[in-house]
């Protein structure tokens, strides 16, 4: 399990469990689940069109998950998120798959590009990916007193010179660096899951936003850890593992949490 | 209309445009309901949960017909039940179920492939061919949308009240929940019909886009069924026969039936959104209603 050609799977599987553990509280606390719905998708037909021309798929999905994201930040202005993202989204989904049968290897890397693939990663990925993540945490960090602020009370933090609207710009950034980050490990299906679960669990049982943050690592990391061991013990696929542990640890925070109330 | 009448004589094409234009039709009366009571997400989870029956079905080499009626329409009772049919502001425990289903979803996937690919189950059940369809299934799918569109006729009234004003009509004495109920039911049957035209995760398209165009460019609702169907129709026909044509034109590799039919979708909804910014269509059978979702 821990052999050598595994190392950049623990390695990188570490890197987005860290990532979407932090940046998933936030996601979480603004009420943005969403956008962390819908920019996979957009990454899912960035990698195919990169994959088509013959560049990397990080390349492709990066700029795909910027632009989608930025796309999801103008629309969602007007407040409504209305019929046109939905179809936005499935046409991104058909045009990916679109392309990657123009490319000739066609199912497996639209099963992997949707459902992940642990041994994917190589040397190049890796670096790629742990520099997105770690610029993705360092913004988060850096504003984490006005990202606070705007996610809670919105009114408030705009009385105290908080630019709301530039934050939330900047936040959509985040996701879409985490995005690109995760989806070739998770897969674009099933990043949601990783995304919304385990911080959702540690908002449930939290008492305040460090502790969140804390605790959304540890169970996200836990996921993970326990979801690669398991597919590569079992040779399942790794997104099954991450859905359904994380959807389990959903459940009994949300128990937990019940409990302690009463 | 010569090549029209060559393109019949071809069997799978005869059976995509049946199959398609009967998919068409009942998603549009289905889904221009589904537009006016908001319930696009509801549409769009229930399209995750039915691949989770269709990968099943694949596994277990039934009908994916059946497991895509099954699993959409179980998922439609329960979120009836739960209570989810509408986008709730922060509530995330809808979208960790969608997860957990698609979770299941590539488990089923990887277990039913051959060797070392999972790929083109995959590609199967979640972007599907209408180019695929065994003749057999076609007499099922005809009678499916049949009942859907039998059942959305005979609750027409009722559940038009309920979605302007669910306080009206329970006291008027409709049954609210009877009515949200089956209009769940109806909604998975839609849902099915859809994931095996186009795909598990492409139904969405079919359900919501044509229904949004019907709703900008009618102003009374039968109208705006009538024309969702239509768009319907059309987008499904010339889907079809470009995807058929363009074996020809790429040298042999032909473009994805599904993607074609979402492709011309999107595009018919965005000609709508603009013929309406430009003044040139007025009112929304929604608006009209009261209900403004478009």
């Amino acid at each position: 399990m821990f052999e050598a050609y595994l190392l950049n799977t623990w390695y990188a599987s570490t890197v987005v469990a860290v990532s979407a553990g932090i940046i998933g509280v936030f996601v979480i606390m603004r009420g943005d689940s969403f956008l962390a719905h819908a920019i996979p998708h957009g990454s899912f037909a960035g990698a195919a069109v990169a994959v088509t021309i013959g560049l990397s798929p990080v390349t492709g999905m990066g700029i795909a998950a910027l632009l989608s994201a930025l796309a999801m930040h103008l629309l969602g202005k007007k407040g409504r998120r209305d019929a046109v993202i939905a179809l936005l989204l499935v046409f991104l989904l058909a045009g990916g798959a679109f392309m990657l049968s123009m490319s000739g290897d066609y199912s497996n890397q639209v099963y992997a590009l949707l459902f992940g693939q642990v041994l994917a990663v190589t040397d190049a990925d890796l670096l790629t990916m742990s520099i997105l993540a770690l610029i993705a945490v360092a913004m988060v960090l850096c504003m984490i007193r006005p990202l606070l602020a705007s996610s809670i009370i919105p009114e408030q933090a705009r009385v105290q010179g908080v630019r709301n609207n530039l934050v939330a710009l900047l936040f959509t950034i985040v996701i879409a660096c985490v995005t690109t980050a995760s989806v070739p490990i998770v897969g674009a299906m099933l990043l949601f899951s990783l995304l919304i679960a385990p911080p959702a669990a540690a908002c449930a049982l939290a008492r305040n936003p460090i502790h969140a943050i804390v605790l959304s690592c540890v169970f996200a990391l836990g996921c993970m850890w326990a979801s690669v061991a398991l597919s590569v013990l079992t040779d399942l696929p790794i997104g099954f593992f991450v859905a359904t542990s994380s959807g389990c640890i959903y459940a009994i925070a949300k128990f937990v949490a019940h409990v302690w109330k009463h | 209309m010569n090549v029209l009448m060559d393109l019949w004589q071809v069997q799978e094409m005869r059976t995509a445009l049946v199959v398609g234009s009967t998919v068409a039709v009942a998603t549009a009366c289905i889904g221009v309901f589904t537009v006016l009571r908001g319930q696009s997400f509801a549409g769009h989870s229930l399209t995750d949960l039915a691949s989770v029956g269709g990968s099943a079905a694949y596994l277990l080499g039934v009908n994916q017909l059946w497991g895509f009626l099954a699993a959409s329409v179980l998922a439609g009772l329960g979120m009836h039940a739960i209570g989810i049919e509408r986008i709730r502001g922060r509530d995330v425990a809808t979208g960790i179920v969608l997860a957990t289903g698609m979770g299941f979803t590539s488990l089923f996937i990887t277990l039913s492939m051959t060797g070392n690919s999972g790929g083109s189950a995959a590609v199967s059940v979640l972007f599907g061919s209408l180019f695929a369809i065994n003749p057999r299934t076609v007499p099922l799918i005809c009678v499916l949308a049949l009942i859907s569109i039998v059942a959305m006729a005979l609750i027409w009234r009722p559940a038009l009240f309920v979605t302007v004003s669910p306080q009206l009509a329970h006291a008027n004495g409709v049954r609210n929940g009877f009515i949200n109920a089956s209009f769940m039911c109806i909604l998975g049957i839609g849902v099915a019909l859809g994931s095996i035209s186009v795909g598990a995760i492409l139904s969405t398209a079919l359900l919501i886009g044509p229904a949004s165009c019907g709703l900008i460019l009618a102003r009374r609702m039968r109208d705006a069924i009538v024309a969702a169907a239509g768009v319907g129709v059309v987008s499904v026909w010339v889907g079809v026969i470009v995807s058929y044509e363009s074996y020809h034109w790429t040298g042999g590799q032909s473009w994805s039936v599904s993607f074609c039919i979402v492709a011309l979708i999107l595009m018919m909804y965005l000609i709508c959104r603009v013929l309406r910014s430009l003044g040139l269509v007025n009112a929304a059978a929604g608006r009209k209603a009261g209900v403004a979702h478009v």
